[in-house]
C-alpha cells in the first residue's frame, strides 16, 4: 500500500506555527492524488464458506484533486455517492487517506493551529440532546481558546444571525432539522474562520431557510473568507460559487471557473428572432433548427459557424433579430455531460 | 490543553447528569438504599443493622459502577452514531483531549453521584443507630469506602472508554462488563494461585495464564471494604491511598490505550 499523506505537522501543532496565511502556492485547501478505501467485512460470505472472500475494500475516493485559493467560493459538486463526504472527512482529519497529499494553509489537516484558522459544518449536523445552543456555542468557543468576553458577544451575535435568538435555552433535542443546521452554521463560525468548510449546507432547509444560509456564505465571502462546500443542488452552486470541480465515482471529472466550464463547449449561438410564424417556419425547415416560442418572438440555437446564414435567411423571410448571443450551457448541462457521460 | 481537556468535561458532565439514564441509576441507587431498610426488617434481631450497612454500602458502590459503564459507553457511543464527534475533532483538539475531557467529565460526575448516594446511605445508618459496630464509629470508614468506590469507577469507567474507542457499543458493553465481573473476581484467582492445592497450584501453561490476568485484569475487590465496615475493622487511610494509586496506574493505561485506539480510528 502506497502511503503518502504528508504527516510533518501532525498533531503536535503546538510547537508549529502556521506562518503563512496560505500554502507556498497560495492555496488555502489543496488535495492532490486523494485516495480512500473503506475495509468491509461481509459476514455472509464466511456463512456460505468462502471466508477468503469475507473481506474486501470498497474505495470511495480514487482519485480526486483540486486547489482552492485565498478568498474563493469553492463548490464541490457531484451526485449522491460520488465521494464528496469522504473528500472533506479526509480534509477535516475525521479519515485518513489511504494515499495523496491533504494540505490545509499548506500544513496536514491534523495540525492545530490551521485547524484554529477552518470552520466546518457536516452534512446533517447533530449535536448533544441535552445541551442548549448557548452552551454549545459555549464549549466550542472554549475549545478554540475565545475569551469569556468575546465568546459572549460572538454567541449571542451568531444566535441573532442564524434567527436562534428565541430558542437559545432550548434543548437541543426539541429542535427541528432546519434549527439544527443553523446552529450547525454558528459553530461553524464562532471562530470567525479564514477558511469555511460546509458539506451540503442548504440540504433539507425550506426556501426561506436556504436563502439565510445563502446570504450567510456571502456575507462570509465579503468578510474575506475562503468557502469551500459541496452540494448535488445545481442552483446554488451556480449562485454562490466562483470556482468548481465535478467529482463523480470519486474521481474529479471537471474543474475550473464556471466561465470557464460553461463556455468551453461555446460552438452555439442563440438568436433571438421576431417574425410571424408563416414567415420564419419554411426559414427554420431549412436551417434544420427547432424554434421556442416567446410571445411574439421566437428563440433558436444554431451552431456558430451558421449564424450568418440563419440572419440573412430571417431577414429575407420578412423577419427580424432581436438578439445574438453565445449559447452558455448551463451547469445542469455541464453536469449531465460530466456524470452521465462517464458513468 | 488544560483548558480543551475541562471543556469537553464540562460539555461531558453536563450532557451526562441530563441523560435519563443517570437519573433512572440515581433512583435505582435511592431505591436499593431504601429497600436495605426494609429487608432489615426481615433479618433476625442482631443482623438488622448489618443489613442496612450492607445493603447501603451495595447500592453505592453497584450504582456506580452502572453509571460509569453506561455511560462511558452510552455518550461516547452516541457522540459516533450520531456524528456529533466531527464538529468536535476538526476544531483544533487533540483526539487524546477529547478521551481525558470525557473521562475527566465522568469521572467528577461519578464523585458527585458517590457523595449523592453516600449520604443517604449514611444518614440511614446514623437514623438506625447503625454507624457503631461494636461500639467503635464506623463513619469514617464509611467514607473510606466511597474514596474506594470512586477508584474502582475510576478503573471501570477506564475500561468502558477503552472498549468504546474501537468497538461498538453493544460488545463495549459486554467487554465492559465482563471485565468487571472478572475483576471483582480475580481474588478468587489469586487464591487459586496461592493454594498449595489445586488446578493452578503446579507450574505449567494454565497457571502461567492464570499469572498474565492478574496483571492485565485489575482486582476490584480491593475496592471492596464492606465486609471490614460490617465487622468495624479500620480501613486506613495508608490502604486507601495505596488502593487510589492502583486505581491511578490501571485507569493510566488503559485511558493511554483508548486515546491510541482513538486516535487511529476513521470517524466515517
Amino acid at each position: 500500500m502506497r502511503v503518502r499523506v504528508e504527516e510533518k505537522d501532525g498533531d503536535s501543532g503546538d510547537a508549529l506555527s502556521v506562518t503563512n496565511s496560505h500554502g507556498s502556492d497560495g492555496s488555502v485547501l489543496h488535495v492532490e492524488g486523494l485516495r480512500k478505501s473503506f475495509g468491509v467485512v461481509e459476514l455472509e460470505r464466511l456463512l456460505a464458506l468462502k471466508p477468503s472472500e469475507m473481506f474486501r475494500s470498497v474505495e470511495a475516493v480514487r482519485n480526486v484533486g483540486f486547489t482552492v485559493q485565498a478568498g474563493e467560493v469553492y463548490g464541490f459538486l457531484g451526485p449522491n455517492g460520488a465521494g464528496k463526504t469522504t473528500t472533506i472527512k479526509v480534509c477535516m482529519d475525521l479519515i485518513k487517506a489511504t494515499e495523496g497529499t491533504v494540505r490545509v494553509f499548506g500544513c496536514d489537516p491534523r495540525n492545530r493551529k490551521a485547524k484554529q484558522r477552518v470552520g466546518y459544518l457536516p452534512e446533517h449536523p447533530y449535536f448533544y440532546d441535552y445541551l442548549k445552543p448557548q452552551e454549545i456555542l459555549e464549549f466550542f468557543g472554549r475549545v478554540f481558546g475565545i475569551d469569556r468576553g468575546t465568546r459572549k458577544k460572538r454567541i449571542d451575535a451568531l444566535l441573532d444571525r442564524v434567527g436562534l435568538t428565541h430558542a437559545r435555552n432550548r434543548p437541543l433535542r426539541k429542535f427541528s432539522k432546519g434549527m439544527l443546521q443553523r446552529l450547525g452554521i454558528a459553530q461553524a463560525l464562532i471562530n470567525e474562520p479564514d477558511l469555511l468548510v460546509l458539506d451540503e449546507p442548504l440540504s433539507g432547509l425550506d426556501p426561506m431557510g436556504r436563502k439565510e444560509i445563502r446570504d450567510i456564505i456571502i456575507e462570509q465571502r465579503d468578510r474575506g473568507a475562503t468557502i469551500f462546500f459541496s452540494s448535488h443542488i445545481l442552483s446554488d452552486i451556480e449562485h454562490l460559487c466562483d470556482r468548481v470541480a465535478i467529482v463523480h465515482h470519486g474521481n474529479v471529472v471537471s474543474e475550473g471557473t464556471l466561465e470557464e466550464l460553461l463556455l468551453s463547449e461555446k460552438r452555439q449561438t442563440e438568436l433571438l428572432i421576431r417574425a410571424e410564424p408563416v414567415q420564419i417556419d419554411p426559414v427554420l425547415s431549412t436551417l434544420g433548427v427547432k424554434a421556442v416560442r416567446l410571445g411574439a418572438s421566437s428563440r433558436i440555437v444554431i451552431d456558430t459557424e451558421r449564424v450568418r446564414e440563419a440572419i440573412e435567411s430571417v431577414y429575407t423571410a420578412g423577419g427580424t433579430i432581436e438578439q445574438v448571443q453565445p449559447h452558455r450551457d448551463s451547469l445542469e448541462d455541464l453536469f449531465v455531460r460530466a456524470t452521465v457521460g462517464k458513468s | 490543553m488544560i483548558g480543551r481537556i475541562l471543556a469537553v468535561a464540562a460539555n461531558t458532565r453536563k450532557e451526562a447528569y441530563r441523560n435519563r439514564a443517570f437519573l433512572v441509576l440515581v433512583l435505582l441507587g435511592l431505591f436499593l438504599n431504601g429497600a436495605g431498610l426494609l429487608l432489615s426488617k426481615l433479618a433476625v434481631r442482631n443482623q438488622a443493622t448489618k443489613v442496612i450497612q450492607d445493603f447501603g454500602y451495595f447500592s453505592v458502590a453497584i450504582v456506580c459502577a452502572m453509571t460509569a459503564i453506561m455511560l462511558g459507553i452510552i455518550l461516547l457511543h452516541k457522540e459516533l452514531d450520531k456524528k456529533t464527534i466531527y464538529t468536535i475533532v476538526s476544531k483544533p483538539i487533540a483526539r487524546f483531549e477529547i478521551v481525558l475531557g470525557k473521562f475527566w467529565g465522568l469521572l467528577t460526575l461519578l464523585v458527585l453521584l458517590v457523595i449523592g448516594l453516600g449520604i443517604p446511605w449514611i444518614a440511614t445508618l446514623w437514623y438506625h443507630d447503625a454507624l457503631h459496630v461494636g461500639g467503635a464509629a464506623i463513619w469514617d470508614d464509611c467514607l473510606m469506602g466511597m474514596v474506594l468506590m470512586i477508584g474502582e469507577a475510576m478503573i471501570v469507567l477506564g475500561v468502558a472508554l477503552l472498549f468504546s474507542s474501537w468497538t461498538r457499543p453493544f460488545l463495549a458493553g459486554v467487554f465492559t462488563f465482563g471485565y468487571f465481573v472478572m475483576g471483582r473476581n480475580m481474588y478468587l484467582l489469586r487464591e487459586y494461585l496461592d493454594a498449595a492445592k489445586g488446578p493452578l497450584a503446579e507450574p505449567g501453561p494454565l497457571r502461567n495464564i492464570a499469572n498474565g490476568f492478574t496483571y492485565i485484569v485489575p482486582d476490584l475487590d480491593v475496592f471492596n471494604v464492606s465486609g471490614e465496615i460490617a465487622l468495624g475493622i479500620d480501613v486506613h487511610g495508608g490502604y486507601v491511598l495505596a488502593s487510589t494509586g492502583y486505581a491511578v496506574a490501571f485507569t493510566a493505561v488503559f485511558l493511554a490505550l483508548a486515546a491510541l485506539f482513538f486516535s487511529r480510528r476513521d470517524l466515517g
